[in-house]
């Protein structure tokens, strides 16, 4: 008997194209509209989750000044001291390494190839704070960091460029006016956040960049690595206790360091995509809720106006059950079509967003299925009413109906 | 005698309450044999439509009784009316009532639908009912592509499908010219002597009711008088 139903709920809305067009246009907008909005937020959330994990989790960047693009007036802020990091890493709770950074720009040259690139001076420990695998080659061991060997690990980009295809680990390359020794080749990172090529780098031991190229002993950033058991509010109070009294500041002056939590930006920024998301979403939910109202409507109209023929059902021995099934699997029909097309115009308008926004493509499927029961729930709903009514019509004064 | 096919018993109908109260029906005692051909007259409000109605179980009586193959009928809810109607039960109407928009097939087709036919056996069954009507070369026509007359044997096609136990034709010549109408008359007479299916006929044209063996007049409510035994083609007095 279903299958019948169906079959005449097809017949009838193939008789009415443009008509059942127009009506479920209400549940392909809406359908569309969530779906779209659900998968480009997850998306974004995805990228900017990429992005930040790129800094590495569980890690405060601690740099001299008040924060990014502050501090213009007045004069710059002291750089730290060489002990402020290992002196953090045994005094305060919660912190596994301290990798201190010492930065500079310089021109890498092998036999006829120049590169312009970042030299950035550390300890091991920022390869145990920040985990950066190796492609081929090593890190330094300890006597070669506490001397300040001039040995350098290069980034991918650093190697593509002097030595093509060629072996890199054991040879022998300038930095600027130092030559030194490729011990390693880091894996490919790709773009930053932020933008910058991360793999644009080589890194030295900061001894070996401190003495030859910054000239002094000073480090620009503090590279924290955090135990993740431990509350990372409470290791920012005794690391800023403890920087305020290395540095020497006043109670009352401000702080002229600052620090920076790539979880908690993490956070933040998931957060506010998904609350921007679900706003989206509900208002695109609205859309679905006029479209299962326009189907009302029109099953109404379709009730009144086929008044006559369900008078004949009627006669011809239909039972008062046959005709509500026959309506409501009409409107769930018509609101299941409208909820396929839109998931169909959702995939073409996700796909021309996340090419124009510059995201990766993606397909959620929970996201799918669910828009698409919803636009049967919203059938079933919408229909019911409509349908109660034709079923509970006097067959002789449905015939009798002009 | 064998019961009959149909009984009624001080059939009443009331419409309405109070002071605008009307009595449709004030009390109709009727036989019907299984096999007849019966002609219903009367003017307009005599009682004839409402009884059609309830004989074809489309409405139910405010008192008295209505034996259908010995089962009452007054007592049966909307549905179990549905399916005596389904089952014993074929209609004609004056405007034909055929879906538009819908071949003439479909149309026929549509009793078996509900009876839950096989696609295939459906098909079958409905060409042979269209054959019975001389329409089978027209089954993919819609009704706007059918004349007054083949539209009323579309319809006759419909009705007839579920090889019911009666046909009720509510005016079925009443929408056609007098030739049509004859047409009309024999195929009914025809399927009422070769299929030995009941008809029961509302007209108020005595040339169409001379088709009929019995003929019975309504009168304010009642039943006036039935002819019996009326040879088929003498006027109707």
């Amino acid at each position: 008997m279903l299958g019948t139903t169906f079959l005449l709920a097809l017949r009838s809305i193939a008789r009415h194209k443009l008509r059942s067009f127009l009506t479920i246009l209400g549940i392909i907008i809406g359908v569309g509209a969530v779906v779209t909005m659900v998968t480009l937020g997850k998306a974004t959330t995805a990228q900017v989750q990429q992005n930040i994990s790129a800094l590495g989790t569980n890690i405060l960047q601690v740099r001299p000044g008040q924060g990014f693009g502050r501090g213009g007036g007045g004069p710059r802020p002291p750089d730290f001291d060489e002990s402020d990091g290992p002196a953090i890493a045994a005094q305060v709770a919660g912190v596994t390494a301290v990798a201190p950074q010492a930065q500079a720009t310089a021109t890498a040259i092998y036999e006829g190839a120049n590169w312009s690139t970042t030299v950035q001076g550390t300890t091991n420990d920022a390869f145990t704070v920040q985990p950066w695998p190796l492609a081929s080659g090593r890190y330094w061991n300890p006597a070669e960091e506490q001397a300040g060997k001039a040995v350098c690990i290069i980034g991918n980009t650093v190697r593509t460029n002097l030595f093509r295809g060629g072996e890199a680990v054991g040879q022998r390359i300038r930095v600027g006016n130092i030559s030194c020794d490729v011990i390693g080749v880091l894996t490919t990172r790709g773009q930053a956040g932020f933008g910058g090529d991360q793999d644009d780098v080589v890194i030295m031991p900061i001894k070996a960049v401190q003495r030859r190229f910054v000239g002094n002993r000073d480090v620009r950033l503090l590279l924290v690595g955090t135990d993740q058991r431990y509350s990372s509010a409470a290791i920012q109070a005794s690391l800023k206790d403890l920087l305020r009294e290395r540095r020497r500041l006043e109670p009352g002056q401000d702080d002229n360091f600052f620090v920076f939590d790539t979880k908690q930006i993490s956070d933040t920024l998931s957060s506010t995509t998904t609350l921007l998301t679900r706003i989206v979403t509900a208002v695109a939910g609205i859309s679905l809720l006029v479209g299962g109202i326009g189907i009302m409507n029109i099953m109404l109209v379709s009730v009144t106006e086929r008044t006559r023929e369900i008078g004949i059902r009627l006669a011809i021995g239909a039972v008062a059950r046959e005709v509500l099934l026959q309506f409501l699997v009409e409107a769930v029909v018509l609101s299941m079509l409208g909820g396929l097309i839109g998931l169909l115009v959702a995939q073409a308008a996700i796909g021309a967003l996340s090419w124009a926004g510059g995201l990766p493509f993606l397909f959620v499927p929970e996201i799918n299925v669910i828009a698409f029961a919803i636009s049967a729930a919203i059938g079933v709903v919408f229909g019911y009413f409509p349908a109660r009514r034709a079923a509970g019509l006097n067959p002789i004064d449905a015939l009798r109906h002009e | 005698m064998a019961d009959p096919l149909i009984s009624l018993r001080g059939v009443t109908k009331v419409y309405g309450e109070g002071a605008t109260q009307f009595r449709a029906l004030k009390g109709i005692d009727l036989d019907i044999a299984g096999g007849d051909f019966v002609a219903v007259m009367g003017p307009s409000g005599s009682g004839k439509s409402t009884t059609m109605n309830i004989l074809g179980c489309l409405d139910v009586p405010s008192g008295g009784t209505f034996l259908f193959r010995g089962h009452h009928v007054e007592t049966l809810d909307r549905d179990q009316r549905a399916l005596l109607r389904r089952r014993y039960l074929g209609f004609v109407f004056q405007g034909f009532n055929l879906l538009s928009r819908t071949t003439a097939l479909e149309n026929v087709e549509l009793p078996l639908l509900y009876r839950g036919d096989e696609k295939k056996a459906r098909r079958a069954t409905a060409m042979a009912a269209l054959e019975k009507v001389g329409l089978d070369r027209w089954w993919d026509h819609t009704p706007a592509e059918l004349s007054g007359g083949q539209q009323q044997r579309v319809a006759i096609a419909r009705a007839i499908v579920t090889s019911p136990d009666v046909l009720l034709a509510d005016e079925p010549t009443g929408n056609l010219d007098s030739e049509r109408s004859v047409e009309i008359m024999e195929l009914l007479t025809g399927l009422n002597r070769d299929s030995g299916i009941t008809v029961l006929m509302v007209t108020h044209e005595p040339d169409m009711a001379a088709f009929a063996r019995t003929v019975i007049h309504f009168k304010d409510g009642l039943v006036e008088r039935i002819e019996q035994g009326h040879r088929q083609g003498e006027a109707v007095a």
